[in-house]
């Protein structure tokens, strides 16, 4: 068994007859096969604590000093010996020492190690804060605690305590407590020689994870549990009586008693500037709650007064605000990690769009209705914070799109929900659009619509279209839709069309209601020009989409 | 040649095509004024043939029922002018006729009129990304009252909503109260200050011609002092270039500590030109080198966005509407101190055209509409203007379209698409900067 000690060098003398040890020090051509004697006694003692009291009697070990007489620790140093310990295909990499600032260098290489079957262990800071690389997800932390009782325990998936009670000194009453997290880890490391044997041919993460419940980021990182994430928002809303405040106030005419949350009991009238209850449309104060929700893709201000004025109640802001993290409280894609696809079972239905503002989230609302009604359990998804108001699963609309995690997360979590929820269908509103819709933000506004492409295997995409799109851009991105599995295609025409003026706003095009007369005309002339069928919102409201899409799906 | 122009750089000469947005390199201007030169161009190039006649569709885009829709909704901004009155007799201003004029009472906005136009903007901007209270005078911290009460109005009556605050002042009452109630509200500060030394303001001066240079110098290092972050995000200069561009104005700009500068061309009024000092005259027209500037290179690069934009479309449009014209009673609404709506603040309010409405019944659809045939009758000419997608016209020039002002309007796109087709559209790093240009 290899075990390569990042320190500050062994002392050749401290070396005994039964451990073979490889002196490597830094020069000019990088860490060379030379011995360098240490500029102090951290290393040799480490190396005692791991070679002095193993019963693997086959160990080496990697002396591979990188601190050098007046220099500091760098981290640079600390990424070549782990390369180096990594070549010379060493098993275990102690490392008693660490730096408070972050890596992605150093994070990178210790990956490289863990993908090489190499297990790195580090000290825990001194000073009970943070140290890398030991605060790393792919390496084991190790710290003192002399109150357990264990001989090791394993505090959470990367971080274990050892209690090392022979450094405890005794000199008539006081105790000296000559322990360290150094130490400790060095003792760890010894265990671990101990626990590995010779089989070279064991999958140290394996053992890790069946003898002490250590899970580190490795090749699979599909986490074990089966539940879905706990969300504070929806346990807001389970247990209290909430009132809302919905921008833009034309959200509000969605609002449809009959399928709120039976925890949404008011709501703010903009007009008469106060709270009505949901069901009896009469002032009320009787709630605990105040959402304020920003259902726009426009940042809104949000005013310190609120506070103040409502003081009796809590009030929480969700959407996108320039003053406060509105998204903090809705769910993170990026909570559920997996690097594996699982097979979905339940239809999925999708609404998607060729640019924002284009009425997704009524034609979402319509079906979610119409499924309803029907008796079906629906699986209900969407980046727009109005459908928390109808039990569904709000995602905050993610500010960096990273491939291919985000499909593995939308996947997990689809998952999830499929074996933890009875549910029939999915229906998903999909933020954002189908592709590029300026210069400005080429990325994200497209991109969430591919992630849900390769994540689940939509059945059928409504897309929801501004009146003057041009046809044959138009086709290419139905054609897109259907190289990218899906079966059906309908289009919604909105009412509403870009606003020319403003292609070039980086936060999204902005959008103007059309007169009813160009509305009619697109309508025919896309009818026209296009095959697939095209619903007006007239048709979405009177459940005629409704209708086709369980005609197709049947 | 029609809808069409030769562009002469001091490196090329090209051919723009305004009708297809397009343009092509000539070896010279022979190759469009040798018939036979020309024929194998058109033959080589496929360019349009420029000696068809052809002409531009001028037509306004939005119907009534659009616009209708918009002002339930979709109203971005009122601009409130507190007060006609001002602390300054800045020699340059377009109101020194009235301030002059012992018979012009100078009027004072009502609370109950800057009320009624805020609830206009609240009431009505529900769709709009941007909500927007403006304070504009004459000097407008004279009303400073008025302004809290404003503040204070929003926050009762509206408590969930927190619009974006501005006041264009010239700072002379810029105490620290001030300063304390501007910073805690977020309210950005537009202050009118033509540069960082006496001779820069020596036309901004109080009624007995004093300057009024060392007093906003000390106000102005004052808010500096209590919050240079505020005062980097939140202040912005507008300084009056009343000796054109030139050097020693640029780069005292260019190093001022500033969220972003408004260089504002000379409106040479008559008052001003018979006291404006004889040396100013003589120092215009200095040529300079505008890359040396930060604030003034982002701003050229900034006005190449539409000739981008306009390149980058694959086709061009017959169908256009020329200029820069906002949506009246959508973009920009100024209100005057008797409650008028004007479409914006930098047009003539005198002018009855100008008018969109009022505080107590909000903006009339009919009067809009009496502004937009006005509008697409005065633009009948551009029907026929090469120029025109890229013409700086807007409302406050449709009363004043004449020769002199189509052919600085032309110069001035002539230059600026000399430069785009020079300096930035060969310049992949450029077309990028360009691109990436967020107008919001």
């Amino acid at each position: 068994m290899k075990i390569a000690v990042i320190d500050t060098g062994i002392l050749k003398e401290e070396v005994s007859g039964n451990c073979v040890v490889k002196h490597f020090s830094l020069s000019d051509e990088g860490l060379v096969n030379v011995y360098q004697k240490p500029v102090n006694n951290h290393g040799t003692k480490c190396f005692k604590e791991i070679s002095g009291n193993t019963e693997n009697k086959n160990i080496q070990i990697y002396d591979l000093n990188i601190l050098k007489d007046g220099e500091n620790l760098e981290v640079s140093n600390i990424i070549l010996a782990i390369e180096k310990a990594v070549k010379e295909r060493v098993d275990i990499i102690n490392i008693s020492l660490g730096l408070k600032n972050y890596s992605q260098e150093l994070y990178d290489m210790c990956e490289r190690a863990v993908c090489n079957n190499i297990v790195i262990v580090s000290a825990a800071s001194h000073t009970n804060t943070i140290s890398f690389p030991a605060d790393f997800d792919n390496v084991i932390c190790v710290k003192v605690d002399q109150s357990q009782t264990e001989k090791i325990k394993v505090t959470n998936t990367t971080t274990v305590s050892i209690a090392m009670r022979d450094f405890i000194v005794v000199e008539g009453k006081k105790k000296f407590d000559f322990s360290s997290s150094s130490l400790a880890c060095a003792r760890f490391c010894r265990y671990l020689c101990d626990e590995f044997g010779d089989n070279l041919l064991n999958d140290k993460y394996k053992i890790l994870a069946h003898k002490y419940g250590i899970y580190l980021y490795r090749d699979s990182i599909r986490e074990n549990s089966l539940k879905l994430k706990e969300n504070s928002l929806q346990e807001i809303l389970q247990k209290n009586r909430v009132a809302v405040v919905v921008f833009p106030s034309s959200a509000l005419s969605q609002l449809d008693a009959q399928f709120l949350h039976k925890s949404i009991v008011a709501y703010y009238d903009h007009g008469k500037y106060g709270f009505y209850s949901v069901r009896e449309n009469r002032q009320t104060k009787n709630f605990d709650y105040i959402l304020v929700l920003n259902t726009s893709y426009n940042d809104m201000e949000i005013s310190k007064a609120i506070q103040e004025k409502y003081k009796k109640y809590k009030v929480i802001c969700i959407g996108n605000y320039l003053n406060v993290d509105g998204n903090k409280l809705l769910q993170k894609y990026s909570m559920y990690k997996s690097s594996e696809l699982s097979v979905l079972e339940r239809p999925v239905i999708a609404v998607a769009s060729l640019c924002s503002g284009l009425n997704k989230s009524e034609v979402q609302l319509s079906l979610l209705k119409g499924l309803k009604k029907d008796g079906l359990d629906i699986g209900a998804i969407s980046n727009n914070p109005i459908g928390l108001l109808y039990g569904i699963n709000v995602f905050s609309f993610p500010n960096e799109l990273i491939f291919p995690n985000i499909v593995y997360s939308i996947n997990r979590f689809m998952y999830l929900y499929e074996i933890n929820t009875d549910i029939d269908a999915w229906l998903i509103n999909i933020g954002g659009a189908t592709g590029q819709v300026n210069s400005l933000n080429t990325y994200n506004f497209g991109k969430l619509v591919d992630a849900y492409l390769s994540a689940a295997n939509i059945d059928v995409i409504v897309l929801c279209v501004n009146p003057s799109v041009d046809v044959e851009f138009l086709k290419l991105q139905i054609g897109y839709l259907y190289k990218q599995g899906v079966e059906k295609v309908f289009l919604v025409l909105s009412h509403n069309d870009i606003n020319a003026t403003t292609t070039d706003y980086k936060d999204g095009l902005q959008t103007y209601y059309v007169d009813n007369k160009k509305y009619m005309e697109s309508f025919e002339y896309l009818r026209s020009n296009i095959q697939e069928k095209i619903f007006m919102l007239e048709d979405v409201q009177n459940g005629k989409l409704y209708d086709d899409i369980i005609e197709s799906l049947s | 040649m029609y809808l069409s122009k030769i562009i002469n750089t001091t490196k090329n000469t090209y051919i723009y095509d305004a009708l297809n947005n397009n343009f092509a390199l000539l070896n010279s201007v022979g190759d469009i004024h040798d018939e036979s030169k020309y024929a194998d161009f058109l033959l080589e190039s496929g360019f349009r043939d420029i000696t068809e006649p052809c002409e531009f569709e001028i037509r306004y885009p939005y119907s009534k029922e659009e616009l209708e829709k918009m002002y339930g909704c979709s109203i971005k901004s009122v601009t409130l002018a507190l007060t006609e009155q001002c602390n300054l007799r800045c020699k340059y201003c377009g109101y020194m006729p009235k301030y002059m004029d012992d018979n012009y009472p100078l009027k004072e906005m009502s609370k109950d009129i800057a009320f009624k136009a805020i609830d206009i903007l609240m009431n009505n901007s529900h769709e709009s990304e941007i909500c927007h209270i403006g304070f504009y005078g004459g000097e407008p911290l004279l009303r400073l009252n008025l302004i809290k009460e404003c503040v204070a109005y929003v926050k009762e009556k509206y408590p969930f909503r927190k619009p974006a605050y501005n006041i264009t002042t010239n700072a002379v009452l810029l105490d620290e109260s001030v300063a304390d109630f501007l910073i805690e509200n977020d309210i950005k500060m537009i202050i009118s200050f033509d540069g960082p030394t006496e001779q820069l303001n020596k036309y901004r001066v109080f009624a007995n011609g004093k300057s009024s240079y060392d007093i906003v110098l000390k106000n102005i290092q004052m808010l500096y002092q209590k919050s240079p972050q505020y005062f980097r995000e939140s202040v912005t200069y507008n300084v009056v270039m009343f000796n054109g561009a030139n050097k020693e104005l640029f780069e005292a700009i260019d190093n001022l500590w500033k969220s972003n500068v408004n260089m504002i061309d000379l409106f040479p009024t008559e008052h001003f030109m018979r006291v404006r000092d004889k040396i100013d005259k003589a120092m215009q027209n200095e040529e300079i080198d505008i890359k040396s500037y930060d604030f003034a290179y982002k701003s050229v690069l900034k006005s190449m966005k539409k000739y981008y934009n306009s390149f980058s479309q694959p086709v061009g449009n017959k169908l256009i509407l020329p200029g820069g014209f906002c949506i009246p009673g959508v973009r920009k609404n100024f209100v005057t101190t008797d409650g008028k709506i004007i479409v914006c603040e930098k047009v003539d309010e005198s002018q009855e055209i100008f008018e969109i409405g009022d505080v107590y019944s909000g903006i009339d659809l009919k009067k809009v509409e009496r502004l937009i045939a006005y509008t697409l009758k005065s633009l009948e000419k551009c029907k026929s203007c090469w120029a025109a997608k890229f013409c700086k016209i807007c409302f406050k020039d449709i009363i004043n379209i004449n020769e002199e002002f189509c052919e600085k309007a032309k110069k001035d796109v002539e230059k600026e698409l000399g430069y785009y087709l020079d300096q930035v559209s060969c310049d992949r790093t450029l077309i990028n900067y360009v691109s990436n240009i967020s107008l919001i």
